[in-house]
């Protein structure tokens, strides 16, 4: 029992030893993490830090290794955006969206949905509303007292509805309440990019395959073909202390929550609680300028908010990627997010490269007409695309899987 | 479509072959700039 009492010290003192920035680094990184998870749950490239300025078209240079993009999305939950290199006009939006959206032939998009015209004096400041819908699943977090208030994600009602709820500890949901989309099917885009291609070939052939540590590197490009863009988000926080306490996070207001005990009467109550709501959004409004934050509903234990971005954000984005080759040339176009994840892509390009277990496996072929099934259904059952025989025996990347399948068919 | 890249003009036949034994019905054969050829099916 002694015993387990000093472990039990030990590990809380060693608990402490971690510094505060620390610690919330790590609650932050968590909870980037969540929210990229809520995203990626909707088979949708989550962007972070959220930001307005990521577009169709957009082209950037992936210089990273496969194999280490694939360990970076699954520990922080995105892809850094960092390497913008090309920002291409992209048109044929007209003819996709056959006149709907308020899309025509001289539309110049999304230009016409973040700025209309003429300019907007008040809300909504933006036309994103008549652009294609989209939603997402809602998103739970929890936060504690110190590191919660930067939420990292640009939402003020979190801070604000802690603030009001006056504690440092709280679970909380955020619904994304408007979203909407916009794209180009990849057929209509790729030749696009092949022409922004061909004009900037010497710049692209900086990047061509390169030995990296004796081992050959390729490069890419990354294609924004679809975002996905959010105008607001409804946010409900519960507190998670019993006793009430007073938190550190965000703004300090002393304003009264409603208490529905205290009322009598039923109409009165309605009356009264509209009230409140309305000094109460009136009140965060004065204290958070720039936030467009409503309160909907307030108890003493909980509280829900309404929140309009000042502009709306993307939140996320599909891609294809495309390997650029020694000449600067473009390769065929990859599903980054199946790329990314490892998983197995029909359309694909290779660099060559044999080796003894090639022939092997050839020969197998050869010997019996029945053994290409044999390989095709051994394929499907490990998870490989059943059609990519050529690619498996001459790809320089399928070295491996050419000896697992010596191993377990050829022997 | 399938796209092996970087192949030595003396492997060529050999990945054609490959393509044609799995059903491919059309086989691009490209030369590079660097002597190598692209071998593409789909």
């Amino acid at each position: 029992m002694k015993f387990r009492t000093f472990f039990a010290l030990a590990a809380l003192a060693c608990a402490s030893c971690r510094s505060l920035p620390d610690r919330r680094a790590e609650q932050l990184a968590r909870v980037a993490k969540d929210w990229c998870l809520t995203i990626r749950a909707s088979q949708v490239m989550p962007v972070y830090p959220l930001t307005e300025d990521l577009q169709v078209g957009d082209v950037f240079l992936v210089s990273t290794q496969l194999q280490d993009e694939v360990k970076e999305f699954e520990s922080k939950g995105f892809l850094p955006l960092d390497n913008l290199i090309a920002r291409v006009p992209i048109t044929g939006y007209s003819a996709v969206y056959n006149g709907a959206y308020q899309v025509t032939a001289d539309s110049v998009i999304p230009r016409q949905w973040q700025f209309p015209d003429p300019a907007r004096t008040a809300a909504p400041m933006t036309d994103w509303g008549v652009a294609p819908g989209a939603a997402f699943p809602s998103y739970t977090f929890s936060v504690k007292r110190g590191a919660g208030a930067t939420l990292a994600l640009p939402i003020n009602a979190v801070p604000v509805g802690l603030s009001l709820l006056h504690t440092g500890s709280a679970t909380g949901t955020v619904e994304i309440s408007t979203s909407s989309t916009y794209g180009l099917p990849i057929i209509d885009i790729n030749p696009q990019i092949d022409e922004w291609a061909n004009a900037n070939r010497d710049f692209l052939k900086i990047y061509g395959p390169q030995m990296v540590d004796g081992k050959p590197m390729t490069n890419y490009v990354r294609v924004v073909y679809r975002v996905y863009v959010a105008g607001g988000v409804n946010v409900s926080i519960v507190n998670d202390e019993s006793t009430g306490a007073r938190g550190d996070a965000g703004a300090s207001k002393s304003l009264q929550l409603f208490d529905a005990g205290s009322t009598t009467e039923a109409v009165n109550a309605a009356e009264n609680y509209q009230k409140i709501l309305s000094a109460l959004s009136q009140s965060v409004a004065s204290t958070t300028p720039g936030a467009s934050v409503t309160i909907s509903s307030a108890s003493s234990r909980a509280i829900a908010m309404n929140e309009v971005f000042p502009r709306p954000l993307v939140i996320g984005y599909l891609a294809f990627d495309r390997a650029i080759d020694a000449s600067g040339r473009l390769g065929p176009p990859l599903p980054t997010h199946a790329r990314v994840q490892n998983k197995p892509i029909a359309v694909g390009t290779a660099e060559y490269g044999t080796d003894p277990n090639a022939q092997k496996i050839r020969d197998w072929l050869n010997a019996d007409p029945g053994n290409r099934q044999k390989l095709r259904d051994w394929l499907s059952a490990h998870g490989n695309d059943p059609n990519s025989i050529p690619m498996i025996l001459n790809a320089e990347n399928a070295a491996p899987l050419r000896a697992e399948i010596v191993s377990a068919l050829v022997k | 479509m399938q796209n092996v890249s970087g192949v030595p003009a003396s492997s060529v036949g050999t990945v054609v072959q490959d393509f044609i034994d799995n059903g491919a019905s059309r086989v691009v054969v490209e030369i590079s700039e660097d002597g190598t050829f692209n071998v593409s099916a789909g």
